[in-house]
């Protein structure tokens, strides 16, 4: 099974119903399949074989959807390119993936101009061919945060979307009448769900505007107008709405079920929300990238104790689980498992058959046997759904010649999770402004330390390690 | 301390480094496009002038535009803000 097929199934067997939605635009599936068409014969003239991986340098939207389809139906691998994160880091992911060619709209940005460059604003509607593709394929590389430094690539077959996003329609029993809107941005696995559970079932998808994310009552406003039936999104997310939405006098009478993940819903948050809709379902949904959706939980309103974390449920998708006995650490083994990590245009296959993939999450199971999260065994950070490696930020401002030495710790922050927070030893007359400019230049938004403490020196542990615990501490104590 | 400047000083310490900087930022710069704030930025400024500054935040003003520099988010909160200063 290939992640097209479905679509395209819907594409012959339900033509004018509406697939996308975006602003004022709107395509069927009919449309939507010229579409696809288009950018199938786009790569074919260029001369681009199957298996090439191809970048996407264009924002979530109609237009996108349609050209990640069109790849996938050419036999090709997506590689998003998140338009807001600076050219260097963009630059160096179409390296590493080692694309065959870079489709954006309009004219070659400087970044890619040693990459082939194919513009979608020049294609014209085309007959589809019904694609025939091996379910071990890759469909995706999407590229997280790094330990190392630099950005990791996991790379994701046909078989292992397709496993999660036909459980997923299974557990909401989505239907073509569902219309489902979307906010994720393509480089996070949860718009797997949106573009191919939805398009695979009929439903239609409908882009949020990104503005919204910052007006939580025109947020719930549009939900309300645009019907919205499902929704799946990071929890900071349905915190503000929980917040700020107005929701007493916006009731979403059309929102059947709401998925979140990518962090944890502090339970204060999330019975204000339900109290709000409660004839909505709520799922928890957990996964590294690596895995997608392997654990999840069915919120039962009448369990939540404000002090008590929601639990990450039961195994999701067909996946085992299994906890490690020394460390507690969450093991997994299943469909939606990667293919392994994908750098210096290589895959490596991380995991043998029959490995368990280790999540370096820690968790345990409650009397009900439930999979409770307990926190990483390692540094890394959720900032809003965001995975974050301290180490990443670390090397970006150790190559700065302002920084003399840092460390950077997460802090907690009720709507975020965790945001990244740096200790830095500067240069004489060095300014956080100046800092905080450079960085931006390299990292993205989210992984620019949201608090700083200028140090004389870092403190240190007897055996001469950065004391990272102390470091926490001075952040805590500040506040 | 008048009200605009408690705001500047929450802004320079909560997220630029400390007390020290509040000269760094002018009243009317964007804090959205200069990237000091981002959206859970503004709600922990919400969060701010809500527990600290005992003014109420609408939702209907919870907009960008309402919540962007310095300036803007003083003007937002004058008629409260009078009250209880």
């Amino acid at each position: 099974m290939n992640l097209v097929t479905g679509i395209e199934h819907q594409c012959i067997t339900n033509p004018f119903a509406i697939a996308i939605r975006e602003n004022q635009r709107a395509i069927n599936y009919q449309q939507l399949s010229l579409k696809i068409g288009a950018v199938v014969q786009l790569l074919q003239r260029a001369g681009i074989p199957s298996g090439s991986r191809i970048g996407l340098a264009m924002d979530r939207g109609l237009d996108t959807v349609c050209v990640l389809l069109g790849v996938l139906s050419a036999g090709c691998c997506y590689v998003p390119l998140d338009i807001k994160s600076p050219a260097k880091r963009r630059q160096f992911i179409v390296n590493d993936a080692g694309v065959a060619a870079v489709i954006g709209c309009g004219e070659c940005p400087h970044e890619y101009q040693n990459f082939g460059w194919l513009d979608y604003n020049s294609v014209s509607d085309h007959e589809l061919d019904v694609s025939i593709h091996q379910a071990d394929q890759l469909a995706t590389i999407l590229y997280t945060s790094g330990s190392t430094g630099s950005p990791k690539g996991v790379a994701l077959s046909h078989r292992a979307i397709h496993a999660f996003s036909h459980w997923a329609q299974q557990l909401v029993n989505l239907r073509n009448t569902d219309c489902i809107a979307s906010l994720t941005p393509l480089f996070f696995d949860l718009s797997t769900f949106d573009i191919f559970a939805s398009l695979s079932t009929g439903a239609c998808i409908d882009f949020v505007p990104a503005q919204l994310t910052m007006a939580p009552s025109q947020l719930s406003a549009w939900l309300s107008q645009h019907r919205i039936s499902g929704f799946y999104t990071v929890p900071s997310v349905l915190g503000f709405l929980a917040l700020k939405g107005n929701l007493e006098k916006t009731p979403l009478q059309d929102l059947r079920f709401v998925l979140f993940a990518g962090e944890v819903f502090p339970t204060r948050l999330l019975k204000t929300l339900i109290n709000y809709l409660p004839n909505t379902e709520f799922y928890n949904f957990y996964g590294p990238t690596e895995t997608n959706v392997c654990v999840y939980w069915r919120v039962e309103p009448d369990t939540l104790l404000e002090q008590t974390p929601i639990p990450i449920g039961h195994p999701a998708c067909g996946n085992q689980l299994k906890i490690a006995e020394n460390t507690g650490e969450l093991l997994v083994k299943g469909p939606t498992v990667m293919s392994g990590y994908w750098s210096k245009k290589t895959l490596h296959a991380v995991l043998a058959d029959q490995q368990w993939y280790a999540t370096g999450d820690q968790v345990s199971i409650n009397e009900k046997g439930e999979y409770c999260y307990h926190g990483r065994l390692d540094r890394m950070l959720k900032c809003s759904g965001y995975r974050v490696e301290p180490a990443e930020i670390e090397h970006v401002l150790l190559s700065l010649p302002e920084v003399t030495n840092c460390a950077v710790i997460g802090v907690s922050d009720e709507t975020a999770g965790q945001r990244p927070a740096a200790a830095v030893v500067l240069q004489p007359e060095t300014t956080i402004q100046a800092l905080r400019r450079k960085l931006s230049q390299q990292l993205p938004h989210y992984m620019i330390p949201s608090r700083w403490k200028i140090l004389p020196a870092l403190p240190l542990l007897k055996n001469g390690k950065t004391d990272y615990l102390s470091i926490s501490n001075l952040f805590v104590t500040a506040k | 301390m008048n009200t605009q400047q408690r705001i500047s000083q929450y802004i320079a310490k909560e997220f630029l480094q400390d007390e020290g900087s509040v000269s760094e930022i002018p009243e009317d710069l964007n804090l959205l496009d200069a990237g000091i704030v981002d959206s859970l930025g503004l709600l922990r400024i919400v969060a701010f002038l809500e527990e600290e500054m005992q003014v109420v935040i609408e939702p209907e003003d919870m907009i960008p535009e309402n919540l962007k520099s310095i300036h803007a988010i003083t003007h937002l909160i004058s008629p409260q803000s009078a009250e209880v200063s």
